[in-house]
């Protein structure tokens, strides 16, 4: 199928992940301008030598630092700053990509309290500034695709995975609103959950002190296995793209069965 | 941040930005039209308008200050703390008229309030301020 975007750029948040590089690779080989962030300095170095070693120019890097709640609002606004620096012409913004997350894994009564107002206030709070910024700037084309990266840990998470689960379910529900509200004026939304994934996290997990961990979990999904990176993001890339607009303010899942399973 | 711009250029461009979300002619709209009452806008009217003002004027827009959209909860606000309710307006929308605001009180009883010609005032009130390099005004 041939998969359409229009002249309007991408944003990739997460850019640094593994399914943020290559979903970013793929979206430059079909002539889509974008721009990643990166969590810091360190991994805005990971994604400029990604690009190096693939000998392809790397795309504009700018830093998302999701403690900081003011820069959501500036950063779709420095986004395509950075896009017209490096592409020479003025891009709407009409592709957003959301795999932003923060690390913090703990019993919901072990955790630190800090931790969990810190924790909620960049996974959540940031997000709902970044995606008013984000949509206000989509509106003046009225055109615009938001797809949200989530987690089947959000409906059936790992002991743990409390403030991961919430954040996921939370920021699900701010995109689905988005795709309620905005969908007359042409911006839509949509989440993907994610089920155990050979990439980033997933396959740190999946592959940590093995032990028969894998064989275990992969017992459990009927399809017998992990989703490949490959999988994750030639779904993504649809789901981003223009023929996937009615797929609006909805959740889909891809996990090889595991979430409908007892 | 563009440079201030005379009032009747303001009028002009907010009615354009109006009457394009609307799809009407700017030519139906004038400073005293009740933006609400008298036209058909909706919430995610308001939200274009709202993007339509920064993207046209180089300002910050607080949708809920340039639409007087929470004046009923303010009014409330006043009453609780038994301030003057002109007083603890004004302090909210700084950018409207004391007559104005005496205005608004008279009529609000009657249906939304908010007219072009408030618009205008924010527009120009986000100008005054940037040029004073005030952020927060």
């Amino acid at each position: 199928m041939q998969l359409a975007f229009n002249n309007g750029a991408a944003l990739i948040l997460g850019g640094s992940s593994d399914i943020g590089l290559a979903t970013a690779g793929m979206l430059i080989k079909k002539g889509v301008p974008v721009c990643l962030t990166a969590s810091s300095e360190q991994s805005m170095c990971r994604i400029r030598q990604t690009f190096v070693v693939q000998e392809q120019t790397c795309p504009p890097v700018i830093i998302a630092d999701l403690k900081n709640a003011d820069a959501a609002d500036t950063l779709p606004e420095a986004a395509t700053d950075a896009l017209e620096k490096a592409y020479g012409s003025s891009l709407s913004l009409s592709y957003l990509l959301d795999l932003a997350q923060t690390d913090y894994e703990t019993l919901i009564a072990a955790a630190e309290p800090e931790m969990i107002s810190s924790y909620i206030a960049a996974n959540i709070a940031w997000r709902g500034r970044m995606l008013r910024a984000a949509s206000r700037a989509m509106l003046r084309a009225r055109y615009g695709r938001m797809v949200f990266v989530s987690s089947t840990a959000a409906v059936l998470p790992n002991a743990g995975q409390g403030m991961y689960s919430a954040a996921k379910q939370a920021s699900e529900a701010l995109y689905r609103s988005i795709g309620v509200e905005l969908a007359p004026r042409g911006v839509t939304t949509c989440a993907l959950r994610l089920g155990y994934a050979d990439a980033g996290r997933g396959a740190g997990y999946l592959h940590k002190n093995d032990n028969g961990r894998q064989e275990q979990i992969t017992a459990r999904i009927p399809l017998g296995r992990a989703v490949t990176i490959t999988e994750a993001v030639s779904t993504l890339l649809f789901l981003l793209s223009d023929n996937a607009c009615a797929i609006n303010a909805t959740t889909i899942t891809m996990d090889g069965g595991l979430t409908a399973c007892k | 941040m563009t440079q201030p711009l005379p009032e009747t250029a303001i009028t002009e461009t907010v009615c354009r930005i109006i009457a394009e979300v609307l799809d009407i002619s700017p030519d139906e709209i004038f400073s005293d039209t009740y933006v609400i009452r008298d036209l058909e806008t909706e919430s995610i009217d308001l939200l274009e308008y709202g993007v339509g003002l920064n993207a046209a004027f180089g300002i910050p827009v607080r949708d809920e200050t340039v639409f007087l959209k929470s004046l009923r909860v303010h009014i409330e606000e006043a009453k609780q703390h038994n301030a003057p309710v002109q007083g603890y307006l004004a302090t909210r929308y700084p950018h409207l008229a004391p007559e104005r605001i005496d205005e608004i009180l008279q009529t609000v009883t009657d249906g939304p309030v908010l007219r072009v010609q408030d618009i205008v005032e924010y527009v120009r009130h986000a100008q005054k301020s940037a040029e004073a390099g005030c952020h927060d005004c």
